[in-house]
């Protein structure tokens, strides 16, 4: 048997000892990815333009992906993904952690709706939501690449504590893993406040309002779950004698509704849109 | 058994002396790594703010908008201002042994009252309350926007007379006409950073499970603001990722350190830090894209690394003194240089990602990339 050497040795039998402290992202898990994208699609890069925005206060790009394969959601034959950040001239804007698309290269897309335009998208998580296609020369397949490497994702300390995770992984692996974290149900625990607008109240009967509301922070309850703000929910409102209870019914999550339950909420206002609560899960 | 076991690991250690210098620098680093330009490079991108027009006096101010939301909170008499100069005092102190790495200048001006990132203005400002609505992707907890000032090398419609020193403007400033002179190939003119409205933040010493820390986000993002990229190290401030909860990190790391020194070199950085230099084979032949790990023999931290060049040799340069195991691991995705924005190929231009095969027919020749099928525009 060939002897490893004991660093290596370390590598195999270590766990991930959990993210770092260091800033500007949240490390989305394959369910948080899936659950924030209302799109997920296999496409290709065919354009791209970098503009100055309405106010000419940041240059924003615009690239053009073409759909190859559909995976949730329903896009387009092409879809524009937009990023801060480009070049003009002699000026360039950059924000780290942006996607930079290679003109032709394929990519596993995460898509969620921009909030400028809802007709074009976001990558979620910036750069965490773009896995490169590449065929792999050495295996004769195709493979995707983890976005940012995995090799010191770890706490900090000795390399031993660090993954040893896989830079590169087959696209049907891949494949199999977002089916696997589709297919998983999302479950909001007991007692996770959620934040939330009313945008919305409609008569729905004598003393009682259809309503609904948006998500105003984003929560990431556990290392499975994500709630984007601007997630849609939908509840009504009773009246009784001079206030309102209030219950939420489901929550949107990247397009998939989850069925919720929540502890009664009461409210003395006269009318519900426009209010302010937090609805706690039971 | 598959290629990343058929690799073994290369150990050695290697004694540095304090002033081992001049062996060159790495040619790709996946810890520290700075902005790059590439307009016109790629280049590293960094402060100037000259004072005549050749030389650089390595300055740069900053400003807050101290008006937060209900998002924000803070305890014990703590305050975002405060918070916000904690994390600039972080890279002021960058120190080695007790001795500063970088030669950088950093001065807060008055507070304002600007919302929203504009690249136009040349403030550089630090806000939490965005009235641009900027598109936060999810997962995003604050982000950086760098615009730079690119010199070009050879006279074109863009660069009359070529450059650098190249000329810039600030259209949305109060002095929209005075034209500044950048004599660097690249410059940072604006940075402004932008907390997300829609994460829950803290300043506290102890922050809650579900809330950031201001200290520890914003010397992430001042590290950004001073020209640093991501960091491919856990250690680093400048790692990609953060969390909530627990004990905040708010210090550097010798390897933000090091790559901020690199920037902006004080006199001394040069004999402060030495370079480690090897060639990594497999079966007797030299191997490209290897990951080389500079390890600290003493307490098993990895300190830097780099990659190997197309003969298997390596250089890492800001090493600190002492002893250091180097290992060797295959990289596998050397295609994820494709997620740093403007990195800078050193190793090799006709290595995709480096390279764009719609102008580089040998680009393709690896096969990592699939031939380009109706790309048209052009990509930055």
């Amino acid at each position: 048997m060939k002897k490893h050497h004991p660093l290596l040795a370390a590598f195999a039998v270590m766990v991930f000892a959990g993210s770092s402290a260091a800033t500007s992202l949240v490390e989305l898990s394959m369910q948080q990815l899936t659950q924030a994208s209302t799109v997920i699609l296999r496409g290709h890069a065919v354009n791209q333009v970098s503009q100055w925005n309405a106010n000419h206060t940041g240059i924003e790009t615009l690239t053009t992906i073409a759909v190859d394969q559909s995976v949730k959601g329903q896009p387009a034959s092409t879809v524009i993904v937009r990023q801060m950040g480009g070049t003009i001239g002699r000026i360039r804007e950059y924000v780290p952690g942006t996607v930079r698309f290679l003109p032709g290269a394929g990519y596993m897309l995460f898509l969620e709706p921009s909030q400028t335009d809802t007709s074009e998208y976001l990558v979620v998580g910036m750069m965490q939501g773009a896995y490169r296609v590449f065929w792999d020369p050495n295996t004769g397949e195709e493979r995707v690449i983890t976005p940012t490497g995995k090799y010191f994702h770890g706490a900090r300390g000795p390399v031993s504590n660090m993954s040893p995770a896989p830079q590169t992984v087959p696209l049907q692996q891949f494949q199999q893993q977002v089916a696997g974290a589709m297919s998983a149900p999302v479950v909001i625990p007991t007692g996770t406040a959620i934040p939330l607008k009313i945008e919305s109240a409609s008569f729905d009967g004598v003393g009682r309002m259809a309503l609904q509301a948006r998500t105003t922070v984003d929560l990431f309850p556990n290392d499975h779950l994500v709630v984007p703000a601007q997630s849609t929910l939908t509840g009504y409102g009773q009246r009784i004698t001079d206030h309102w209870v209030v219950h939420w019914s489901t929550v949107e999550i990247g397009g998939t509704p989850v069925k919720i339950r929540t502890a009664p909420e009461k409210s003395l206002g006269a009318r519900l849109s426009g209010e302010r609560f937090v609805a706690v899960v039971r | 058994m598959s290629k990343a076991q058929a690799w073994k690991p290369a150990m050695k250690s290697v004694a540095l002396l304090a002033a081992v210098a001049g062996l060159g620098w790495a040619l790709l680093l996946f810890a520290y790594n700075h902005e790059q330009d590439d307009v016109n490079g790629p280049v590293p991108s960094k402060w100037c703010n000259d004072d005549n027009g050749t030389t650089c006096n390595n300055t740069v101010s900053w400003s807050l908008n101290p008006a937060t939301g209900s998002n924000v909170s803070a305890s014990g008499g703590l305050s975002v201002q405060g918070a916000i100069q904690g994390a600039f005092n972080s890279w002021k102190q960058a120190q080695l042994n007790g001795q500063s790495l970088a030669n950088l200048t950093i001065v807060q001006l008055p507070n304002n009252s600007l919302t929203g990132p504009n690249s136009g203005d040349c403030e550089n400002t630090i806000g939490f309350e965005d009235s641009t609505k900027s598109d936060f992707p999810t997962g995003t907890i604050a982000f950086t926007q760098i615009a730079t000032s690119a010199g070009c090398t050879v006279a074109g419609p863009n660069c009359p007379g070529g450059s650098p020193p190249n000329t810039y403007t600030c259209p949305n400033s109060a002095n929209p006409n005075t034209v500044y002179t950048c004599p660097l190939p690249s410059c940072i003119i604006d940075a402004d950073i932008e907390f997300n409205p829609a994460d829950q933040f803290t300043i506290s010493t102890t922050p809650g499970a579900n809330a950031f820390d201001v200290q520890a986000i914003a010397t992430h993002e001042i590290g950004h603001l001073l020209g640093m990229d991501h960091s491919g190290l856990a250690s680093a401030i400048m790692f990609a990722y953060g969390d909530t909860g627990g004990v905040p990190n708010r210090g550097l790391s010798l390897d933000d350190a090091v790559g901020m020194g690199a920037l902006y070199p004080a006199a001394n950085y040069a004999t402060l830090t030495g370079a480690l230099a090897g060639h990594v084979t497999l079966s007797g032949v030299g191997i490209f894209a290897a990951h080389v790990v500079v390890i600290d023999a003493a307490t098993g931290n990895a300190v830097t690394d780099g990659l190997t060049d197309t003969s298997g040799n390596y250089q890492i340069a800001g090493v600190p003194p002492g002893s250091y195991n180097v290992l060797a691991l295959p990289l596998a995705g050397i295609y994820t240089l494709s997620n740093f924005s403007g990195w800078a190929c050193g190793f090799g231009e006709n290595v995709p990602p480096c390279c764009d095969p719609t102008s580089n027919p040998s680009c393709n020749k690896s096969g990592a990339l699939k031939p380009p099928t109706n790309y048209s525009g052009k990509f930055y």
